[in-house]
């Protein structure tokens, strides 16, 4: 009977107390919380060091050429320190997608000194293997060059990894053909880990991700990638215009704080910079410099 | 007992105790064999698995030297200059010798002597299962022995036989001259490279290490973890060896033996000289991991030898100051350092000659234009700016960015005949072209001796299609030239 009574009178006590804490937290809700004054910087790194908590630093980043392009992206470049993934937009467009990629390599390479890693997969659908001399037309460095023939997705993205966590590599591209169910959610946040703690960037480009899934991954961007006519080159005397600047149509599908847009941009592989293009094939392109003169001797070409 | 199958049909090959003593011999027909002792149990002779298994256990006797060899069809030869105080002594490591061999489940002699010829003939021919011939001692011991013991065919002994000379000792005495007329050289050249007159060396099976670090364990491992922590403290060892010597390694092999006769060998290399111990476990441990599942312990690892194959001097740097991987503080040796490392790790793990860099080649064939170099070789740096300033400065067409090897042909039709194609097929997709360039002639290289496929000329265009993609096509074999039929093919794709 004591006992009981003893266990009752706990309980009472203990709803007691619980419904005493629920009110007081209501009016601690309600109150007007009074807004510190901002901290100086010093206070603020220290406070976050205090609560383990990343410190937001500016991202270092690269131009891409255009002031049209660096616009758009968010930290106004292409950042560095990140992954960027290359996805091509149909089957028939990974050339395309090399060559844009090729062209975000040349302008990250050319801010760092060191050599560039190419990892490579087994390529079934054969499209064909990167030719030095056409990376050099291209504008791109061969020599520069160390190509890894990793067969699978799995060691390509290894080779990537220990690549980013060397700083002698100036950058990195992993070219996964095919098998790019390896490269998910976990791969890319490991990847992307590694790439914040070095300073290194690295390119994955991959057939995109598995549409059930959403193909989410950590990446900073993703770029899709299409080929679009190009302007043509009227020479007298010839039944078909010549070649213009490779031309492509870029969607940034993904972008950390940026919104997806699509432009259609050229490269150049003299000054290694992208442009802008006008949509009609005919009309000049529209930038800074205003029209642009195409070479009209037959023979000096750009590739 | 084991039978084999030879021209004159089933004979025995090799017998038992226990069947020699019911009077079977080897090469007695089996039929005999089997009136002789009708419960025989019989199994098939496999002579290229006897050979293969003695060549493991020549390899795991590796433990005791590092020159070992297959000597004839059942026996190893070892080279044990200068490896006895490692075991004790020579009394002891061959002691050693025959009581793991015993365990193994075999019957052994073993016997140690100041040359090969003398070993081989006291171990065949000697009485005792352990022997040893003292230094200076080859023609004492050796004068009993039978003339079959200094490795001489049949023909000869029987020959040498009838004249009277039935031992070792009868021939020791006698003149040279005659006995090389008489029953040619070799009995001679046998005689004095068993006596140590003549040279004789054993080729090993492994290469032998310059430097090398072992350590033994009381009890085999047998946890993938312990490998590695034995490789790293193998590795700082080796590392102090190499630093004292002042070389560094270029080619390094974990060897380790197991408890039951086999030895699981890995080799790793590297392209710059190495004698820092977290560079050689980092090398070790890819391949570990990459070749786990071959990695069959069987009943335990009992002794690890870290050796370095090959070495050279190595010449003393200056690093930078910065330690972090800062690379504004960091030296730039220090940074190339760190790439030749990364790719010495790329180059063991998928394999040297996939790990490559691109050198340009004076070829105007475009197959040609760019050779792979493995990042092995001396790294000098190529000089791509003749071929950038030829590439850029637009006297070519251009060159794609993927080349298609070997071209894949396509079915294009062309206006003129000189003109490009206004549209081909390839890969059963129909491409209108809408841009062309070109043509840009490129001819076989006459001064090669043997231009193989590349007899004919070729006439490459750069084609855009109405989608805007952009492909390298050429035309084989000129029109006026009788006896060539043009055919299109595909070479590359650009951007």
């Amino acid at each position: 009977m004591t006992s009981l009574r003893r266990h009752l009178e706990t309980k009472l006590r203990a709803e007691t107390f619980w419904k005493k804490e629920q009110i007081m937290n209501f009016k601690r809700a309600s109150l007007p919380i009074p807004r510190r004054p901002e901290p100086p910087e010093p206070a603020r790194r220290l406070d976050a060091i205090a609560r383990r908590q990343p410190l937001r630093r500016t991202p270092a980043v690269v131009s891409l050429g255009d002031a049209g392009l660096d616009g758009a992206l968010p930290e106004g470049g292409l950042e560095l320190g990140v992954v960027h993934e290359v996805v091509p937009a149909g089957a028939a467009d990974m050339a395309a997608a090399l060559g844009f990629g090729l062209g975000l390599l040349a302008r990250i390479a050319g801010s760092r000194t060191g050599p560039v890693l190419w990892a490579v997969t087994r390529d079934p659908g054969r499209h064909g293997a990167a030719y030095p001399v056409g990376l050099a037309a291209a504008g791109f460095d061969p020599g520069r060059l160390v190509h890894v023939d990793a067969r699978t997705a799995r060691d390509a993205l290894w080779a990537l990894e220990e690549s980013l966590a060397t700083p002698g590599f100036a950058a990195a591209i992993a070219v996964l053909a095919h098998d790019g169910r390896h490269y998910d959610f976990t791969a890319s946040r490991r990847l992307s880990l590694r790439a914040a703690a070095s300073g290194g960037t690295a390119l994955v480009l991959w057939a995109g991700g598995d549409p059930e899934r959403g193909g989410a991954t950590a990446a900073a961007t993703r770029w899709s990638i299409a080929a679009r006519p190009s302007l043509p080159v009227h020479h007298p005397g010839h039944p078909m215009p010549g070649l213009g600047p490779p031309r492509w149509r870029v969607e940034l599908q993904r972008c950390k704080r940026g919104r997806p847009r699509h432009w259609l941009v050229e490269w150049d592989h003299e000054t290694i910079r992208f442009h802008l293009a006008a949509p009609l094939a005919d009309r000049a392109p529209v930038h800074e410099g205003g029209p642009r003169q195409h070479p009209a001797v037959f023979g000096r070409r750009a590739a | 007992m084991l039978a084999a199958v030879s021209r004159h049909g089933q004979r025995v090959t090799a017998a038992d105790p226990a069947a020699e003593r019911a009077g079977i011999a080897p090469d007695m027909p089996l039929a005999d064999a089997r009136a002789l002792c009708p419960a025989l149990a019989v199994a098939p002779a496999d002579p290229d698995g006897d050979a293969a298994a003695l060549r493991r256990l020549a390899l795991w006797c590796g433990r005791w030297s590092p020159w070992t060899a297959v000597d004839g069809a059942d026996g190893v030869i070892l080279d044990v200059t200068g490896c006895a105080h490692l075991f004790g002594g020579e009394a002891a490591m061959l002691d050693d010798q025959c009581r793991r061999l015993s365990g193994f489940g075999l019957t052994v002699r073993v016997a140690a002597a100041p040359t090969p010829g003398a070993a081989w003939a006291v171990a065949r021919y000697g009485s005792g299962t352990v022997a040893t011939i003292p230094e200076g001692g080859a023609a004492a011991a050796l004068a009993p022995l039978p003339l079959a013991a200094l490795r001489l065919d049949d023909a000869t002994v029987q020959a040498m036989a009838r004249v009277g000379l039935k031992r070792i000792g009868d021939v020791q005495g006698k003149p040279a001259a005659p006995l090389t007329a008489r029953f040619g050289p070799r009995p001679v050249t046998r005689l004095d490279q068993a006596l140590g007159r003549q040279a004789e060396t054993v080729h090993g099976l492994m290469p032998a290490p310059r430097h090398e670090a072992r350590r033994t364990f009381a009890d085999p491992i047998v946890l993938t973890a312990d490998v590695e922590r034995t490789v790293a403290e193998l590795a700082d060892d080796l590392a102090t060896r190499l630093a004292a010597a002042g070389v560094g390694a270029r080619r390094l092999a974990l060897r380790l033996f197991r408890v039951d006769g086999r030895v699981w060998t890995v080799t790793v290399r590297t392209s710059a000289l190495c004698r820092d111990a977290t560079h050689i476990i980092r090398l070790f441990r890819d391949r570990l991991d990459a070749g786990h599942e071959e990695l069959d312990t069987g009943f335990g690892f009992e002794l690890a030898v870290l050796a370095a194959l090959a070495v050279e001097t190595a010449v003393a740097r200056q690093d930078g100051l910065g330690t972090a991987p800062d690379i504004a503080t960091t030296a730039p040796a220090t940074l190339a350092d760190d790439v030749a490392r990364l790719l010495d790790r790329f180059g063991n793990r998928f394999g040297f000659d996939r790990v490559v860099r691109y050198a340009p080649a004076a070829s105007m064939i475009p197959e040609r234009a760019a050779r792979p170099v493995p990042v092995l070789a001396d790294a000098t740096p190529s000089d791509w700016a003749v071929h950038l300033r030829a590439v850029q400065g637009g006297d070519q067409l251009g060159r794609p960015l993927l080349l298609i090897a070997p071209p894949d042909p396509v079915t294009a039709l062309a206006e003129v005949p000189d003109g490009p194609p206004v549209q081909f097929e390839w890969r059963r997709r129909a491409h209108r072209v809408a841009r062309a360039d070109g043509p840009e002639r490129l001819a076989p290289e006459w001064w090669q001796p043997d231009p193989g496929a590349d007899r004919l000329t070729r006439d490459y265009y750069r084609v855009e299609d109405v989608d805007g993609r952009r492909f390298w096509l050429y035309r084989e074999g000129l029109y006026e030239r009788p006896g060539e039929v043009p055919r299109w093919f595909l070479h590359g794709v650009f951007a």
